[in-house]
């Protein structure tokens, strides 16, 4: 097996990975910048790359009582969200690929209409029956929502990443007669967990940027972090300083979660299973 | 007997968007023929919100920029990202850095990602505009109706491409490892393995993301409501910011609804061309 | 005999009765109401005052507070909604409370400031002007009920950095509005471009209507506005007067204001303008006094560097005419628990408690706020200064129609179609063309 490639196969690889990453890293830095300037010190013209940095941003938006509650409410909407999409999404990818759907491609298609349509526009019907059932303004709630958006995304990558499975394992994982639980969870989740761990990434991204479902259908006990950092954007005031240090703080628990996930789209797990 | 459980699987996700989208959109298609307030005014109006978009000129323009920033951002997204995944996939030593790196854009949420094309691109206190005026270029970002939606395209492009990277990536790193390493060994290049190989076998990804990033640059709210709210004129306004201003600016949630309805037929459309690639693709 | 213990019991009963029956501000102690805000200085205020209101009251007070345009969204969906999610909210007095009046979404409060067990006698509701109250009182004329108590107001007034008057100016603030924008072109020019003569809200948006309205009122001079049309039609609905010359001059001149501006203005919304002004990056700004606190606030560069003025006349030593909207208090009819609610309303609106929450937003609505020094002593004295003299000229800037918003992002556009170099008659018998075409929708 080969393991090692010459340079050549590396440098280029290298060199676009520098390009692409200062391209997407100076805006982020450019925002840094305003979070640690004093208000005399941004915003200027011309704009100042050299200056004395300063915290207070940072440590007014980590007191900040109504930020942290946005926090952490967000972790927790956002963990069911990533949950209740995964697992509802592998088995209905199983389902449509081992099984004979007779409603196979309607279903699809229903599921990008579902997610094709505007989120603002689910606000006004369904707060009314989220209000009767008690949903209203929960993190449960939210998340619940939140699928009309993972679910269908999730199906689709899912079942395309199943799709991508040569044929003899499905042959084999057929006569090897276990139960479907155990196909899923023994043969193809391995499989497919590059897919899997792509899916939730996107999935929890999206989730923890959400916006227009969550002014809808929240009032105060499940307020996402979106909304604690557009609070400080005042009236005829503007609190740049709070708003760019908690957008930086924001991204935070998703490069964390982005870091740990990550070490699952790695080339050679088919390997394992293939040989197993 | 084998089929149903099939079906059982697929229960809770037929039962959870059936909840989820079902009504709403039962909801706002019955309400295309009303022209409802949302107030005390509903009354049955049949296909007049209908007809009154589809003849009105200002409908027809925020048609077509929204097909515009869709077709010229899909296609770059999609383009960048799976070039960038090609080349990330060679890398083993520092890629979880790189590729976190590469995917914070999409981390930040519409709204800062709005903010930061505010500050980065205005006239007066923006980074670009002082440099670019220093080497005698004059610039007008997000002023200038030929100028806006090109910019907006590029933020999108910053802020979207690492989607098209993700999945890509994920795709190539579980494709099986022998066919290309028996090329490699018969002396294939890498650009012969990348195009005979690799991309033939994530075609239904590849397929998928032009699929998703289709539907998600025709529903672009968060960037253009932002950013330009529309303007200048109306060279930026996009479907869903029409959508939303009808429905919250101006009270006229049945012409709001109508425009949802119009444009989700569109889509649908879309995706019956779509379908009909990937039944060629698989047969 | 029997007489006189008759009459004194009849007294004793009485004043016993009264006393008992005068407004008590514990009556609904340990009642909890929701209280939906949005990220406003008036909300700064009311923190301040909030827990001896607790206290007087015995009220439990949840605020819940969003950023201004979320806020809006979230304000319609909350009126609308089955189960009241708010007892209190924070009420914009124009045409958007109005088509909320229209929808029966808001709670009419005469019958509580009327009701002398609900309201102290000192409360003296004609300490508002009256231009102030009128924004919400529905539907006008006699029998009309009030809707909103006013929280704060904001005129249009004209901001300038003392240091770039000074260097490019020679220190004289323009004293007529053509002149104005002269100045600042001039400003805009010395500068190479690098300072900005004026900076002003160019992005297209209908909410820039109450701006752009103080300045059309600087051009529309003495002329009568009357509501519900304001100047915008003549007599009714049906007669839009978008290319009268006094409109035609004011929209031109705000149009003149953008061009005194960075080329990319159609971009900057109020946080963009204000920002630009707060850095240094401009020698004017025109639009809300509540901009006054923000600017001079702590650590804020413009602090001690700013000059405030009326909008210049259209002639020398003539006189300066401007808007004027406010903020209030309003509540929903969908509300649970409305006597408290109303307690809230009246305790943050008396005369005790407005001079001291009025101090963080410099925007009181009382007249008597005006000359209590707890409020006036926390401000900039030319702030004061110019927001008084502008308040004797200003009327409000409100058109209650249905569905006003479309109209007034048309004068928006009309004014992008002047700046863009369209004449400002053609532009504006372009404006009544498609008023007149909204009113047949």
């Amino acid at each position: 097996m080969i393991k090692y490639h010459s340079l050549k196969h590396y440098i280029p690889a290298y060199f676009v990975s520098l390009i692409a990453i200062i391209f997407t890293t100076l805006p982020i830095i450019w925002i840094f910048f305003i979070s640690i300037k004093s208000k005399n010190d941004s915003f200027t013209r011309p704009p100042k790359f050299f200056f004395e940095p300063i915290i207070d941003n940072y440590t007014k938006t980590i007191n900040n009582e109504f930020f942290r509650e946005t926090f952490f409410n967000s972790l927790l909407i956002t963990f069911f969200g990533i949950i209740l999409s995964v697992v509802i999404a592998i088995f209905a990818a199983y389902a449509l690929k081992r099984y004979q759907i007779r409603f196979k491609k309607t279903f699809m298609q229903w599921l990008l209409l579902a997610y094709m349509l505007p989120e603002f526009l689910f606000v006004l019907p369904m707060y009314s029956i989220y209000q009767t059932l008690g949903l209203y303004d929960t993190h449960f709630g939210l998340a619940l929502m939140y699928q009309v958006h993972a679910l269908p995304f999730s199906i689709w990558m899912l079942r395309s990443f199943l799709e991508e499975i040569p044929k003899e394992i499905d042959d084999a994982a057929l006569i090897d007669g276990c139960s479907p639980f155990q196909t899923i969870y023994k043969i193809y989740i391995p499989l497919i967990l590059p897919g899997i761990v792509a899916t939730a990434i996107l999935n929890g991204i999206w989730m923890w940027n959400e916006l227009a479902i969550a002014i809808g259908l929240t009032f105060s006990e499940a307020h996402p972090i979106t909304l604690g950092v557009a609070q400080f954007r005042g009236y005829a005031s503007k609190d740049w300083g709070g708003m760019t240090a908690s957008s930086i703080l924001a991204l935070i628990p998703m490069i964390f979660f982005v870091i740990i996930a990550q070490k699952h789209i790695v080339k050679g797990l088919t390997l394992g299973s293939l040989k197993g | 007997m084998k089929n149903n459980i099939g079906y059982y699987f697929l229960i809770p996700s037929i039962l959870l968007l059936a909840f989820t989208s079902i009504y709403p959109l039962f909801y706002s298609f019955i309400n295309s023929f009303y022209n409802w307030n949302w107030g005390e005014q509903r009354d049955y109006v049949g296909l007049e919100n209908y007809i009154f978009l589809l003849t009105n000129e200002e409908f027809w323009v925020v048609i077509k920029n929204t097909f515009l920033f869709a077709s010229f951002a899909c296609f770059f997204e999609v383009t960048l990202g799976i070039i960038l995944a090609l080349y990330i996939d060679r890398i083993k030593v520092g890629s979880t850095i790189i590729r976190t790196i590469l995917l914070i854009p999409l981390m930040v949420s519409g709204i800062i990602v709005s903010m930061m094309s505010k500050v980065i691109f205005n006239n007066l206190f923006g980074v670009i505009p002082f440099y670019l005026k220093k080497i005698g270029l004059k610039s007008s970002f997000f002023g200038s109706p030929d100028a806006a939606m090109p910019t907006l395209i590029g933020v999108d492009v910053w802020w979207q491409t690492a989607f098209v990277f993700i999945i890509i990536l994920a795709g190539l790193q579980s494709i099986p490892q022998e066919p290309i390493e028996s090329a490699r060994i018969e002396g294939a290049t890498e650009w012969q393995i990348t195009r005979f190989i690799r991309l033939p076998m994530i075609r239904s990804l590849v397929l998928l993301v032009i699929i998703f990033r289709s539907i998600d640059t025709l529903k672009i709210f968060d960037l253009v409501w932002g950013i330009t709210g529309g303007g200048p004129g109306i060279s930026t306004e996009v479907v869903q910011t029409y959508s939303y201003r009808l429905a919250f600016g101006f009270l006229q949630m049945s012409k709001s609804m109508t425009v949802m309805i119009l444009f989700s037929s569109v889509v649908i459309s879309l995706t019956f061309i779509y379908s009909l690639i990937e039944k060629r693709n698989n047969d | 005999m029997k007489k006189i213990a008759i009459m004194l019991t009849i007294c004793f009963v009485f004043t016993a009765f009264s006393y008992v029956s005068a407004m008590d501000w514990k009556a609904h102690s340990g009642k909890t109401i929701t209280f939906l805000m949005s990220e406003h200085p008036v909300l700064k205020g009311i923190r301040e005052v909030l827990p001896q209101f607790e206290k007087d009251t015995g009220i439990k007070v949840r605020v819940n507070a969003l950023a201004e345009d979320v806020y809006f969204d979230k304000m319609e969906v909350a009126l609308r909604a089955g189960k009241g999610v708010a007892d209190v909210h924070f009420c914009p007095m124009d045409s958007t409370a109005f088509n909320q009046y229209l929808a029966n979404l808001l709670e009419p409060l005469d019958g509580y400031i009327k009701n002398s067990n609900k309201t102290a006698s000192n409360y003296d509701l004609g300490d508002f002007p009256d231009g102030f109250l009128q924004s919400t009182r529905f539907p006008g004329g006699p029998g009309s009920n009030h809707y909103c108590i006013p929280a704060s107001f904001e005129s249009y007034i004209l901001f300038y950095n003392k240091n770039h008057v000074n260097k490019y100016l020679g220190g004289k603030v323009p004293e007529t509005f053509d002149d104005l924008i002269l100045a600042a072109k001039k400003v805009k020019h010395s500068s190479n471009g690098d300072v900005m003569g004026m900076v002003v809200r160019g992005k297209r948006t209908d909410t820039a209507i109450d701006t752009i309205t103080g300045v059309v009122y600087n051009a529309w001079g003495d002329r009568n506005v009357s509501y519900p049309q304001n100047i915008w039609f003549e007599g009714n609905w049906n007669n839009p007067q978008m290319d009268h010359p006094a409109i035609q001059r004011g929209l031109s001149q705000y149009a003149g204001l953008m061009s005194a501006g960075p080329d990319d203005v159609k971009a900057y919304d109020w946080d963009e303008a204000g920002t630009a002004f707060q850095r240094g990056l401009a020698a004017f700004f025109v639009d809300a006094s509540l901009f006054g606190p923000w600017f001079e606030e702590k650590d804020s560069p413009s602090r001690g560097n700013t000059g405030y003025a009326v909008l210049p006349p259209q002639v020398k030593g003539g006189k300066s005419y401007t808007a004027h909207w406010q903020w209030g208090l309003g509540m929903p009819a969908n509300a649970r628990e409305k006597d408290a609610a109303w307690y809230f309303i009246q305790y943050m609106t008396n005369k005790q408690n407005e001079p001291k929450i009025g101090a963080f937003h410099g925007g009181a609505a009382r007249m008597s706020t005006w000359s209590n020094p707890t409020y006036t002593k926390t401000l900039n004295p030319d702030y004061v200064r110019s927001t008084l003299e502008s308040m004797k000229t200003t009327r409000s800037s409100v058109v209650m129609k249905k569905g006003w918003s479309q109209y007034a992002l048309e004068i928006v556009d009309t004014i992008h179609r002047i700046h863009g170099g369209m004449s400002a008659e053609k532009s504006g018998e372009k404006a009544n063309k498609t008023f007149k075409k909204y009113n047949s929708q």
